[in-house]
């Protein structure tokens, strides 16, 4: 984990699953994760990562339920056990999850020197 | 918010051709009294911001593990766009780092469709970006001749899985999907000769490592005969080390076209031409 000094720079974010928001590595750290909207009460939403497990995305009425496109994906601070929204981005109604999670699997361990902040980088 | 309807030109060589460094007034570049590199040294490098913010080297070149790419390709989400007369810049993001990226405006060439294109990038949408990276007061940043919304999202993860795959190959070389390891007799330094780098965006049939490694055989043993090197014993050689025949064969064509090598007594007996 990153010492209690580092901050994350502009334009670093993990990407990440819905698994790993409870890892104390994520914990309140600015991330993004992209996800299938499963539902969306108005204040907070659901979003199936490509793990096949959910998260919940507290937006605070940010996103109007229907108003999305089926994938989205959120740049968000990690606060306990779910992501306070800070910003959403649309990514389509076709999306390729399975092979996205691969991906962010790679960046996360064996290539986080190409992805992440040098202050992140754990072994 | 849609990602427009535009045709995703997966030909990457496409971007290639006049470099923009002589017309752009761009100041902080250095490139504009190097010599145009040969065609076979000019690539097109898929990038992660981060590898682009720390292309700055000790003597002021600009490289990606331990390479300079003609050109780097960037897919990342616009935080903030700033239109001009000349140029649009943009601040991109792409979790990896924030880097800024000017797009410089022909306005008397214009036409309407990059006039629209252009229109159609903005604020927190994902665009493909193809340019040079310059470094200017101590800050690296991209001069972006081409500037585009991803065709469709899933390019997001395309571009991420190609930039580490190419890193993969800069570093530690791929062989057939295999990680090089010491071949004996034959000199295999860390990082990659020009042929090698990138080449797998431009040149399908083979893997770079492939190209390199026969390269190197008939380099170490071209004078050993008068008539060079034969065919079978570059398989038998490489053959061992998970190199096929057909990729020992693509690669001597390649390296033939490239003026590297040439055919001596038969069309399967090579001497190196350096």
């Amino acid at each position: 984990m990153a010492g209690p000094e580092a901050q994350q720079e502009p334009g670093f974010y993990p990407r990440i699953n819905a698994t790993m928001v409870k890892e104390s590595r994520y914990a309140n750290l600015i991330v993004s994760i992209v996800g299938k909207c499963i539902s969306n009460d108005g204040s907070s939403m659901m979003l199936e990562t490509g793990d096949g497990q959910q998260v919940r995305i507290v937006h605070e009425g940010a996103m109007e339920p229907g108003q999305q496109t089926a994938y989205v994906e959120i740049v968000g601070c990690v606060t306990e056990d779910f992501v306070q929204h800070f910003v959403c981005r649309p990514m389509g109604d076709e999306f390729d999850l399975e092979t996205y999670n691969e991906m962010i699997m790679l960046q996360n361990t064996k290539y986080q020197n190409i992805t992440f902040q040098d202050e992140y980088i754990t072994a | 918010m849609s990602y427009g309807g535009y045709e995703f030109n997966a030909d990457t060589t496409s971007y290639g051709g006049a470099d923009p460094m002589q017309t752009s007034p761009n100041p902080a570049s250095s490139s504009d009294k190097k010599p145009r590199k040969p065609t076979s040294d000019q690539f097109l490098l898929p990038c992660t911001i981060k590898q682009c913010l720390k292309a700055a080297s000790a003597d002021g070149q600009l490289l990606v593990d331990g390479q300079d790419p003609h050109q780097i390709k960037l897919v990342a989400c616009v935080k903030s766009k700033e239109e001009g007369e000349t140029a649009n810049t943009y601040e991109l993001e792409d979790g990896t780092g924030l880097i800024e990226v000017k797009e410089w405006i022909n306005s008397t060439s214009d036409g309407d469709h990059a006039r629209a294109r252009r229109a159609l990038i903005q604020p927190n949408c994902y665009v493909r970006v193809v340019g040079k990276l310059s470094q200017f007061g101590g800050k690296v940043n991209v001069t972006a001749w081409h500037t585009k919304l991803v065709a469709s999202p899933n390019e997001v993860t395309h571009h991420f899985l190609d930039a580490i795959w190419c890193h993969e190959n800069a570093t530690r070389g791929l062989i057939n999907g295999a990680v090089k390891s010491e071949i004996n007799g034959i000199s295999t330094g860390v990082g990659f000769g020009p042929q090698s780098s990138g080449v797998a965006l431009m040149d399908t049939s083979t893997g770079g490592g492939d190209k390199k490694h026969v390269q190197d055989y008939i380099q170490q043993f071209s004078e050993e005969t008068e008539q060079g090197v034969a065919l079978r014993d570059i398989v038998e050689a490489l053959g061992g080390k998970g190199v096929s025949e057909s990729a020992i064969r693509n690669a001597i064509q390649g390296l033939s076209s490239d003026g590297m090598i040439y055919s001596t007594i038969d069309e399967e007996t090579f001497k190196y031409a350096m």
